[in-house]
């Protein structure tokens, strides 16, 4: 979704050695995607999930040669349980 | 004709071709397409949002390819807040307008690229009260009429500009506020305005549909009066002026607690006496209820007769002939929260 609406491969090499690092290379390339990954107050957006190496990360996570980090939305919704009646 | 359509879930085209309606898309798919707009020269926008990547503009000269905009609009940290959505774009001469939510001002002198907040009214001495209503805090209207502004603002009101943006008076004497007691003290703000429409050739004369009802002000806002003899009820989304005859439309919700046509009638009504009455506009209605409403950005006219709206069902109504024959498109769509002709 996000790679469809700024019209991007989803796949980039980057350069960082923290995950704030990396996405700082990656928006320096594409500047329309850090309003989309990253809110107001330069947090990850709530409802963004970044990995490294499959591992879920923050944006000091170190992020080391050939590492992979992946930017996903998290799977979100559905409320409280409703009581059942009768 | 070309109608764009923007729902929940993407914009839609819909191109007329003989008697039928083609339709292209969905463009943007699992983006909210909140609104439409054009720039001074003439390229078109769309605003897009995500409840999990916030808000994007696209550009466009064929309504086909589109490029995303680096720098959309954007609150400054320190004021905490979250840029919600793009609810409207204007543009007058080589300046846009974008009104938000988080409720908010923002221009851009190139052509939308940039934005800097208008921090008269964003951070206008009545901010604190600023609470929002069930539709959010949104300024989804704007107008702009040489050095003079308005912005609409729900569950706030209208404010209005006398040096060109520099500094704000909220306008909204004459309207019921919301969800106060009758013998209170009028606030200051906290007025549901959801939608306006001024007369081009004197922009001091505006509709209003409010939420506490359907007004009129012939000085610029300073003080309105209720026009409602004739409509079924006085809720809903919509005010739009033909500016080359006057006809005024409306489209009638029950009530704040059920926001459907009375009855599932849908209908709109006109006006051709500033609003001092209403009638059920012309034919085509059909007999099917429709229990759907219409928003406050999702209709559109131009002054040669057309005007035409999309519902919260998902479907699309047009006249030309300035609302005697009525007709329903046959696509349906996602939730239409913004539609607009393609000029």
């Amino acid at each position: 979704m996000l790679a469809d609406t700024a019209q991007v491969e989803p796949d980039h090499d980057v350069v960082g050695e923290t995950v704030a690092l990396a996405l700082d290379d990656l928006f320096s390339r594409i500047p329309g995607l850090r309003n989309h990954v990253l809110a107001e107050t330069g947090a990850i957006r709530p409802h963004v999930s970044v990995f490294v190496d499959g591992d879920q990360a923050e944006l000091a996570t170190p992020v080391g040669d050939g590492s992979e980090i992946r930017v996903l939305h998290a799977v979100s919704g559905g409320g409280p349980e409703i009581p059942r009646v009768g | 004709m070309r109608i764009a359509i923007g729902t929940e879930k993407g914009a839609y085209v819909l191109t007329e071709t003989g008697d039928r309606w083609d339709v292209a898309g969905p463009m943007f798919p699992g983006w909210k397409v909140s609104s439409f707009g054009s720039t001074p020269e003439g390229t078109h926008l769309a605003a897009v949002g995500s409840n999990w990547f916030g808000i994007g503009i696209h550009h466009s000269d064929d309504f086909e390819t589109w490029r995303q905009t680096d720098t959309p609009p954007e609150w400054p940290e320190d004021t905490g807040r979250k840029m919600e959505q793009i609810w409207t774009f204007h543009t007058v001469g080589d300046r846009m307008w974008a009104g938000v939510a988080e409720a908010g001002l923002f221009t851009s002198d190139d052509g939308g690229t940039t934005w800097e907040p208008v921090k008269g009214l964003n951070e206008h001495r009545t901010r604190g009260e600023w609470n929002p209503g069930f539709g959010g805090l949104c300024a989804h209207r704007v107008r702009v009429d040489g050095d003079t502004q308005w912005v609409a603002i729900s569950a706030v009101g209208v404010f209005r500009s006398d040096d060109a943006g520099l500094t704000w008076e909220p306008k909204n004497d004459g309207v019921e506020p919301v969800g106060l007691p009758e013998d209170a003290p009028r606030p200051e703000v906290g007025y549901c305005v959801h939608c306006v429409a001024h007369d081009p050739a004197d922009p001091m004369r505006i509709w209003r549909q409010d939420h506490s009802g359907v007004y009129r002000s012939s000085d610029g806002g300073d003080n309105w009066e209720r026009i409602e003899s004739g409509l079924p009820a006085n809720f809903g989304f919509v005010m739009w002026r033909d500016d080359s005859s006057g006809r005024l439309f409306t489209i009638p919700l029950e009530a704040d607690a059920n926001r459907v046509p009375v009855d599932g009638a849908l209908r709109v009504y006109r006006s051709d006496d500033d609003g001092d009455s209403w009638v059920e506009s012309g034919s085509g209605w059909g007999s099917s209820p429709q229990f759907t409403g219409v928003l406050r950005g999702a209709f559109d006219g131009d002054d040669e007769g057309v005007f035409c709206f999309g519902t919260t069902g998902g479907k699309v109504w047009l006249t030309k002939d300035n609302g005697e024959d009525w007709i329903e498109l046959d696509p349906a769509f996602p939730r239409i929260g913004a539609v607009s002709l393609i000029r």
